[in-house]
C-alpha cells in the first residue's frame, strides 16, 4: 500500500517551503541588490556623465569610453593587472594545492600547520602592507640587511624599483592569500573518496601517478572554483589595492598602479567621478565576458559529464 | 432560493508564529529608524569643522600646542556668542589623498567649515563647492601677505583664508655633517654643491639627501622651487611650458640625485614629509621640508640636534626662490549655516581680535610665518621674531623680508603654492616619478608632461592656474 498525502495540503505544504525558501534569501539579496548591483548600476549611469564628486554631473554620452580607450595609463593599468593576474593565480593556485595536500596526509602536527598556513589570512591587509613595508624598506629593512650580510653589496630597492615593486605586491598577495584558497583545496581534497585512492595504490599507481591521474581530475570543480575566484578577485585588483595603497601608492612610476587603484585614483584623488566610472564598467564587463567564457568551457563548473 | 449567510469563521488567538514575526517587524522598524535617520541631511545645531589637527593624541604629526589650539578656538567661538563649533580630526594622509572628504562632499554630508592647501585648491573651487568670503573678510583682505592670498582667490574673491606662510627649507642632520667632516661654512648654496655634499654624506645606511619619493601632490610642491629657480614655470596661462628647458635641467637635478644613489628611491615612516623617521632617524642627512618641520623634530626628536638652509639657488648668484604652502580655512558653499561658518572662519584667523591668537599659532604652534602683516607686525614688536630663532631664519634667510620692515606686502624669495586642476598635478608628478625611480631621461619626460598638459587644458574653462603672485 503505497501512503499519499492529499493533493491540497501537498500544495500548502510547498507554498509554505517556498516562502521560507525566499525569506532565507531575502536578506542576501536585499544585500547583494543594495550594496553590490545598485552600485554597479550607479556605476553605469555615471560612466554616461562628467560627474566631479561634488554634485555635478552632466550628460557625456561615450566620451569617458573615447577617453578610457585613448588615456595611455588606462592601458597601462590593464598591462599591470594582467601581469599580476598572471603571476598571483598560478602562484596562489599551487602553492595552495601544495599546503593542502601536504597538510591533507598524516603530516605529524598537521593541525598547527593548518593553523599556520591560514593565519595571514586572518590579520588586516593594511597590517600585512605595513608589515612588508618595513621588511622590504631599503637600506634600513630586514631583507634588504639580510642580503647585505649574505654579501649582496646593493641589494634593490624592491619597493622603489619598477622592476621591482609589481612582484613583491604579487608575493605579499599570494603569501597572504594561500591560507585561504588552501581551505577550499583541503576541503575538495577530503571529498574524494579514500577508496579510490586506495584502491590506485592496490593497482601499483606511485603517489605522482595518484595524483596526476585520480587526485588532481576529482578536484577539478574545487580547483575550477579556486581559479576562478582568484582570477577575478586579481582583475578587480580587491586582493592587491590596500597593498598598493599602503605600500606604493601606485608607484615607483606607475608600476603598481593596476586597473582598481588607477579608478580609485581617478575617482577621488582628480575628482574625475564620471571617467572613473566609465573604466570600472569597462573592467566588470570584461570580468563578466571572461567569467562567461569560463563557464561555457567548463559547462559550469560541472565537470562530471566533462569526459 | 437563498443560501444561507455562512456563519463567520470562529476567532483564533494570534498563532505564535504571528506574533513572532510581528515582533521581528516592529524590532526591525525600531531598529532601522534611526539608522535611516541618521543619513538625513542636517548635523545639529552646531558648526562642523574638518581638519587634521585636533583632537587627536599621540603620533608624530601630534603636537599637543596644536590641537589645544584648535581647542581653544572652537571654545572661543562658543564663549562670545557663536554656535558650539565640532572640531573633525582626520588623519593627514588621509585628509591630502583619501576619500572621505570628496565622498562628505558626494553624498551632501560635507562639513560647514574645512581646511585645504593651494595645490587643492581647483579642486574645490572648480567643484563649485567654495563659499565666496569676500564680503564676511572685508577690508581686513588688505593685512594678507599677497602671496599667501593670490592662490584662494579668483576673479578679486576670496574663497580660503590662509593660516599660515610654509616656506620650504633643507633640513641637515649635525651629527651627519661633523662625521663627514662638514660644518655649517658648507652648507650647500648650488644645485651642484648639494650634490658634491650629499656625496659626502653618504655613508653606509644614510643617504645624503632625503626627497619625497610617493606620487603625490606633496611630491609635486617640492619640486616647483627648483623648476621656478632654473627659470621655468608648468603653464603660461593655460599653455603647457613644462618642455622647456629650465624644466629639463630641473628634473635632472632630481634624476641625478637618485641615479647617483644619493638619495633613496623610498621613504620611511610618513614619508618625504616625516623628519622623524627619516633626518633624525639616519637614513638621511639633509631632507627637504617645511619649516613647521622643526615643530615636528621637537616633539618626535627632542635630542636629535639639527639645522636648516635655504634651498640651495640654481647656480651661484642666483634668487634661492621657495615655494610657500600653507592651510586656509574653507566654507561649504552648500552649507546651510554657510554665513555663520564665514563669520566664524574670518573671527578665528582674519579679523582683529585674532591677532594675538594667531602669533600663537604661527610662533608657538605650528612654528610657520603668518600669512598675515599685522601678526607679523605684532610679533615684531614684542620681540618674537627676533628671539625665535627658527621664524627669523624663516623670515630673512629664507623669505628675503627686509630686516627693517618684516610686514611689507611681499615676500622677495617666497612663491606662493601654485594651484593647478588635478590632470596637471598628475603630469607633473608622472615626470618626477619617471625620472627619479625609472631612470627616463628628463628631456623625454618633459616632452611626455608638455604633452600630457597640453592634452588636459584643451578647452579648460576653470579659474586661473600657476604660482599666482
Amino acid at each position: 500500500m503505497t501512503a499519499t498525502h492529499p493533493p491540497v495540503r501537498r500544495g500548502a505544504r510547498a507554498r509554505r517551503e517556498e516562502r521560507a525558501g525566499l525569506l532565507f534569501v531575502t536578506p542576501a539579496t536585499l544585500g547583494i541588490g543594495l550594496f553590490v548591483l545598485l552600485p554597479m548600476a550607479l556605476a553605469v549611469f555615471y560612466g554616461f556623465t562628467d560627474a566631479d564628486g561634488f554634485g555635478n554631473a552632466g550628460f557625456s554620452g561615450l566620451e569617458n569610453y573615447r577617453r578610457a580607450l585613448s588615456d595611455p595609463m588606462f592601458w597601462t593599468s590593464v598591462r599591470t593587472t594582467a601581469l599580476y593576474v598572471a603571476v598571483f593565480v598560478p602562484g596562489v593556485y599551487l602553492l595552495a594545492l601544495a599546503m593542502a595536500l601536504l597538510v591533507n596526509g598524516d603530516l605529524p602536527g598537521r593541525a598547527f600547520f593548518r593553523t599556520a598556513f591560514f593565519a595571514p589570512y586572518a590579520v588586516s591587509l593594511v597590517v600585512v602592507g605595513l608589515v612588508w613595508k618595513y621588511i622590504l624598506a631599503d637600506s634600513t629593512g630586514f631583507l634588504t640587511q639580510a642580503l647585505e650580510s649574505l654579501g649582496w653589496d646593493n641589494p634593490p630597492s624592491f619597493l622603489g624599483d619598477p622592476d621591482w615593486a609589481l612582484w613583491w605586491v604579487a608575493f605579499i598577495s599570494i603569501w597572504f592569500f594561500v591560507g585561504f584558497y588552501m581551505i577550499i583545496l583541503l576541503g575538495g581534497l577530503q571529498d574524494i573518496p579514500a577508496e579510490v585512492v586506495e584502491a590506485a595504490r592496490i593497482d601499483g599507481s606511485g603517489p605522482w601517478r595518484t595524483l596526476w591521474n585520480v587526485v588532481l581530475p576529482m578536484l577539478r570543480p574545487t580547483s575550477f572554483f579556486v581559479l576562478v575566484l582568484a582570477s577575478i578577485a586579481g582583475l578587480a585588483g580587491l586582493q592587491a589595492f590596500d597593498l598598493i595603497y599602503v605600500m606604493t601608492q601606485g608607484g615607483p612610476a606607475n608600476s603598481t598602479s593596476m586597473g582598481v587603484f588607477y579608478i580609485y585614483q581617478q575617482a577621488f584623488t582628480f575628482n574625475n567621478v564620471g571617467y572613473a566610472s566609465a573604466m570600472a564598467t569597462l573592467y566588470a564587463f570584461a570580468l563578466l565576458a571572461m567569467t562567461a567564457v569560463a563557464f561555457r568551457i567548463t559547462r559550469g563548473g560541472r565537470f562530471d559529464h566533462a569526459d | 432560493m437563498r443560501q444561507p449567510h455562512p456563519s463567520p469563521p470562529p476567532r483564533r488567538a494570534p498563532a505564535r508564529r504571528s506574533v513572532l514575526k510581528a515582533g521581528v517587524l516592529t524590532a526591525g522598524a525600531a531598529a532601522l529608524a534611526p539608522a535611516l535617520s541618521a543619513c538625513a541631511p542636517g548635523r545639529g545645531d552646531g558648526l562642523d569643522f574638518w581638519q587634521w589637527y585636533a583632537p587627536q593624541s599621540g603620533g608624530g604629526y601630534a603636537v599637543d600646542l596644536q590641537n589645544t589650539w584648535f581647542a581653544d578656538l572652537a571654545r572661543g567661538w562658543s564663549e562670545q556668542g557663536g554656535s558650539e563649533v565640532g572640531l573633525t580630526y582626520i588623519p593627514v594622509s588621509q585628509y591630502v589623498e583619501g576619500t572621505q572628504i570628496q565622498a562628505a562632499f558626494s553624498a551632501g554630508q560635507a562639513p560647514d567649515l574645512f581646511i585645504i592647501s593651494p595645490g587643492d585648491f581647483l579642486r574645490y573651487y572648480n567643484g563649485g563647492v567654495l563659499y565666496d568670503l569676500t564680503d564676511a573678510l572685508g577690508s581686513h583682505a588688505g593685512d594678507f601677505y599677497g602671496s599667501a592670498l593670490a592662490s584662494r582667490a579668483v576673479d578679486g574673491r576670496i574663497y580660503g583664508l590662509p593660516m599660515e606662510n610654509e616656506p620650504q627649507v633643507m633640513f641637515y642632520g649635525v651629527d651627519a655633517f661633523e662625521r663627514a667632516g662638514l660644518s655649517e661654512a658648507d652648507l650647500p648654496a648650488t644645485w651642484d654643491e648639494l650634490l658634491s655634499v650629499a656625496e659626502r654624506l653618504r655613508a653606509g645606511r644614510r643617504y645624503g639627501l632625503v626627497l619625497e619619493t610617493n606620487p603625490t601632490v606633496y611630491q609635486a610642491f617640492c619640486w616647483y622651487p627648483f623648476l621656478w629657480q632654473a627659470g621655468g614655470d608648468v603653464v603660461s596661462g593655460t599653455r603647457s611650458t613644462i618642455g622647456s628647458e629650465a624644466s629639463i635641467r630641473a628634473l635632472r637635478l632630481w634624476h641625478d640625485l637618485v641615479r647617483h644613489d644619493l638619495a633613496p628611491r623610498t621613504t620611511q615612516g610618513g614619508g618625504g614629509g616625516d623628519l622623524v623617521a627619516n633626518l633624525a632617524s639616519g637614513y638621511g642627512a639633509m631632507q627637504q621640508m617645511t619649516v613647521p618641520g622643526s615643530a615636528f623634530l621637537d616633539q618626535g626628536a627632542p635630542d636629535f640636534a639639527y639645522g636648516m638652509f635655504p634651498l640651495p639657488a640654481a647656480e651661484r648668484g642666483g634668487n634661492r626662490l621657495t615655494c610657500m604652502g600653507g592651510w586656509a580655512i574653507c566654507v561649504n558653499k552648500d552649507s546651510p549655516r554657510a554665513r555663520e561658518a564665514a563669520e566664524f572662519a574670518v573671527w578665528a584667523v582674519a579679523g582683529p581680535e585674532s591677532r594675538e591668537r594667531m602669533v600663537q599659532w604661527a610662533f608657538d604652534a605650528k612654528k610657520t610665518l603668518p600669512a598675515r602683516r599685522s601678526v607679523m607686525e605684532a610679533a615684531v614688536e614684542r620681540g618674537r621674531l627676533s628671539e625665535d630663532r627658527v621664524m627669523s631664519f624663516a623670515a630673512f634667510d629664507v623669505l628675503g623680508l627686509p630686516a627693517d620692515d618684516p610686514g611689507s606686502p611681499t615676500t622677495p624669495l617666497g612663491v606662493g603654492e601654485p594651484r593647478f586642476p588635478p590632470e596637471v598635478v598628475r603630469a607633473v608628478m608622472d615626470a618626477l616619478q619617471a625620472v627619479m625611480l625609472a631612470g627616463t631621461d628628463p628631456e623625454r619626460a618633459a616632452a611626455r608632461a608638455q604633452d600630457q598638459i597640453a592634452a588636459a587644458l584643451t578647452g579648460y574653462d576653470g579659474a586661473p592656474m600657476g604660482a599666482l603672485r
